[in-house]
């Protein structure tokens, strides 16, 4: 039946479907948006990729064309090299760790937790979500600090040696990857949190007079009906943690920073190159990278959840 | 109706009044931006005091912290879209000078930086194709900060004349906790730090052991000068500090802060600091002495021009407040703002004739300002790629600090010098400024 609605739908041109009117107010209504669009996001874009075959110098006048050598000189460039494995590493640990742990705590807040305590614990996780990641990246980097920060006090008090966590190369993306976790559980939490308030409750229900566990329910009814907001989750959290660039850069400023390099990710990279040495043209080499790197991944995501699905 | 009638003609009304009137009643209005925020009290003095002479001018000065400024200037200044009065170092304004974006001294200020009143190291590379640009506007040397009661604790009551000196004493007053942690160092060094200062510290260092970031192979082509022995040694300082002599450590703070708090008890660094200390620890007492002597007894003369841009509307009030702040009416009270405020000194020789009894009231200055016989004075390198060539080499010195073999590990020292020294040669053949074999 429906198949045959469509296929009749087919038949008829689009124009004769809606009433011109219609159509006008549509396309007059989408201009704007249109308009706003591509100037804010396709047309630097554009320009960005453009630039990317320049050698583009931002003080020089002199902008030659050199097709694909800012790529040639990418793949050998070792701080980038470096930046493309952090970045992998950094958004491979977080979105997996972040996803796991706010799925977990989300499941804690909507079951377990059917006391009114539960919206002070939301606030509490959602708290750190609030601020700008510049200003609480400034708070971690105190709580890193070798001398008088509160981590090695804490963790004095089990007898640990204090370490410096973003001054020690094997620890400093690791300090960073746990601080960019503990800001963004709150988000995804809530999220999942509107993810499970959709899953009707006559399913447990069901579930529960056939017998099965806890675990089962949520490994049959609640995982399954989640994959929407997994996958929208999943897709936020890589973009996310691809583009993180305000934790490292406020982690490495000033003579107490970390070294950028044990801890450069791509966008850090892209800004030295960029607003540091002034050389545009390379920054957008980087720049185009990460996107194509970003979009193959958001579609595979996209992928992987639909064919499950 | 008649209302939204009325209510366009009195905006219409408005629109064209206002239109006419110029806002504020200034006519001309300038900009000065700078990258040293503490330089910030001076500037807006001498905007004031000047705008007493000129009512109808108005200079805005904007601070920004130093990357930001550099950032600042060059997206704004190729696009004419710039302050029109720019504080910068000549590293910094170096590529704009080339690209025209600033613009060279008109006769009297030419004149008047070339009359002797400003060190000739100031005159020759303010320089550049037989024309000056800009008007220098602060100084310091860099030399030696030490903590005297800490020094004469140790039994000390000098600085270091040289660098075997230098580290004994730090040994001497270097104090561990029971767990041996080092809670104060004996000479702080950076060690650590994202940007640039990891190297220009080194580079200090690297210069009295005969050594350079760049050397000038042709004119205008370069090659890193620094895969030598004095890189080697200047290295091993800082190796040897760290993990053989530990006079200081990767934990404990480092630079100005640790020194206001007590926790070094010498470090290097600019007169800045001096304003630093009156404001955030005026109960410590230090003194300055100069740079400890190596192979070489040199030190860095840093100092900053004041500019006019290209992207300026009024270049006539612009040059003519670059000569109201070297040489106006106000020429001892904003010498005053300097030394009492800042910290940077005011450039002009002859500044010690107008405040006589300065180094009375403030005796460090004279560390910062007097150079010893003998002492020959650098500047910063000008070279375009400074910044690139100094922020690559800092990543890889805090690499090699933090490796503990290489106190005895000299061949392995070497190979990464050299590895550094090729990166550098790396930047300059990507600019173009590479001197070929």
């Amino acid at each position: 039946m429906n198949e045959t609605l469509q296929k009749a739908k087919r038949k008829v041109p689009l124009t004769k479907r809606f009433w011109w009117p219609q159509m006008l107010y549509c396309i007059v209504v989408l201009i704007p948006v249109t308009f706003l669009y591509l100037i804010i996001r396709i047309i630097p874009v554009a320009q960005t990729i453009w630039m990317s075959f320049y050698n583009w110098h931002l003080v020089k006048p002199d902008r030659p064309f050199i097709g694909l050598g800012n790529y040639a000189k990418l793949f050998k460039d070792q701080l980038f090299l470096d930046a493309l494995r952090n970045t992998t590493v950094f958004a491979f640990v977080s979105v997996v760790t972040t996803l796991i742990v706010s799925l977990i705590i989300a499941l804690m807040l909507e079951k377990t937790m059917r006391w009114k305590a539960d919206t002070i614990y939301k606030v509490l996780f959602f708290l750190p979500v609030v601020p700008t990641f510049v200003s609480v990246s400034v708070i971690w980097k105190w709580i890193y600090d070798p001398s008088y920060g509160f981590l090695n006090y804490l963790v004095g008090l089990f007898g640990i040696k204090p370490r410096g966590w973003l001054i020690e190369p094997e620890l400093a993306l690791w300090a960073i990857i746990l601080f960019f976790v503990w800001k963004n559980i709150g988000y995804y939490m809530i999220l999942f949190l509107v993810g499970l308030k959709n899953i009707p409750s006559e399913l447990y229900e069901a579930a529960s007079l056939d017998g099965a566990s806890s675990w089962q329910r949520i490994r049959h009814v609640t995982l399954p009906l989640l994959r929407p907001m997994t996958l929208f989750n999943l897709v936020m959290a890589t973009m996310m943690a691809f583009n993180v660039f305000a934790p490292v850069y406020v982690m490495t400023m000033g003579e107490q920073g970390a070294p950028s390099n044990p801890v450069r990710v791509i966008v850090f990279d892209m800004y030295e190159n960029g607003f540091r040495y002034l050389k545009m043209g390379y920054a957008s080499a980087e720049a185009t990278i990460l996107l194509v790197i970003v979009s193959l991944l958001t579609l595979l995501e996209l992928r992987l959840v639909r064919s499950e699905q | 109706m008649k209302t939204s009638k009325l209510f366009l003609k009195v905006a219409v009304m408005v629109f064209v009044i206002m239109s006419l009137c110029p806002i504020g009643g200034a006519s001309k209005e300038l900009t000065l931006w700078t990258g040293y925020p503490e330089m910030e009290p001076f500037f807006k003095a001498a905007a004031q005091w000047y705008q007493e002479l000129h009512p109808d001018v108005v200079i805005n000065v904007a601070s920004f912290p130093l990357r930001e400024v550099e950032r600042k200037y060059a997206v704004s200044l190729p696009t004419g879209t710039g302050p029109d009065i720019a504080e910068a170092h000549l590293y910094i304004a170096q590529m704009h000078i080339e690209n025209g974006s600033i613009l060279p001294n008109d006769e009297e200020i030419d004149s008047y930086l070339k009359s002797g009143v400003y060190n000739p190291l100031m005159v020759s590379e303010s320089t550049w194709q037989d024309k000056t640009y800009g008007l220098p506007i602060l100084f310091s040397l860099d030399s030696m900060l030490w903590n005297v009661d800490m020094f004469h604790e140790a039994g000390f009551h000098a600085g270091p004349k040289d660098w075997d000196e230098m580290v004994e004493m730090a040994k001497k007053l270097t104090k561990y906790d029971a767990e041996g942690r080092v809670i104060r160092s004996g000479l702080d060094l950076r060690l650590f730090g994202a940007g640039s200062g990891v190297a220009a510290k080194w580079w200090y260092f690297l210069k009295s052991a005969g050594g350079d970031l760049f050397e000038e192979v042709e004119p205008g082509k370069y090659r890193a000068a620094y895969d030598n022995e004095a890189g080697f040694e200047t290295t091993k300082l800082y190796i040897d500090g760290v993990h053989k002599h530990r006079f200081t450590s990767f934990e404990i703070k480092h630079d100005t802060e640790a020194f206001a708090n007590e926790l070094s008890a010498m470090f290097v660094r600019e007169a800045w600091v001096v304003g630093y200390m009156r404001k955030n620890a005026p109960n410590v007492n230090f003194d300055v002495s100069p740079m400890p002597a190596y192979k070489k007894t040199n030190a860095l003369y840093f100092w900053t021009n004041l500019y006019v841009t290209n992207s300026s509307k009024h270049p006539d009030i612009a040059k003519d407040f670059l000569m109201f702040v070297a040489n106006g009416p106000k020429l001892k009270e904003l010498e005053d703002i300097m030394y009492e405020e800042v910290g940077w000194l005011p450039p002009r020789n002859d500044a010690l004739t107008r405040h006589p009894d300065v180094y009375e009231r403030i005796p460090q200055y004279k560390g910062f300002t007097t150079v010893p016989e003998n002492y020959e004075l650098y500047p910063y390198p000008r070279v375009s790629v400074t910044d690139e060539a100094f922020t690559k080499l800092a990543e890889r010195l805090v690499k090699i600090y933090q490796n503990e073999s290489f106190v005895d590990d000299h061949d392995g020292l070497r190979k990464a010098i050299h590895e550094a020294a090729e990166e550098t040669n790396e930047v300059l053949k990507d600019a173009g400024l590479y001197a070929q074999e």
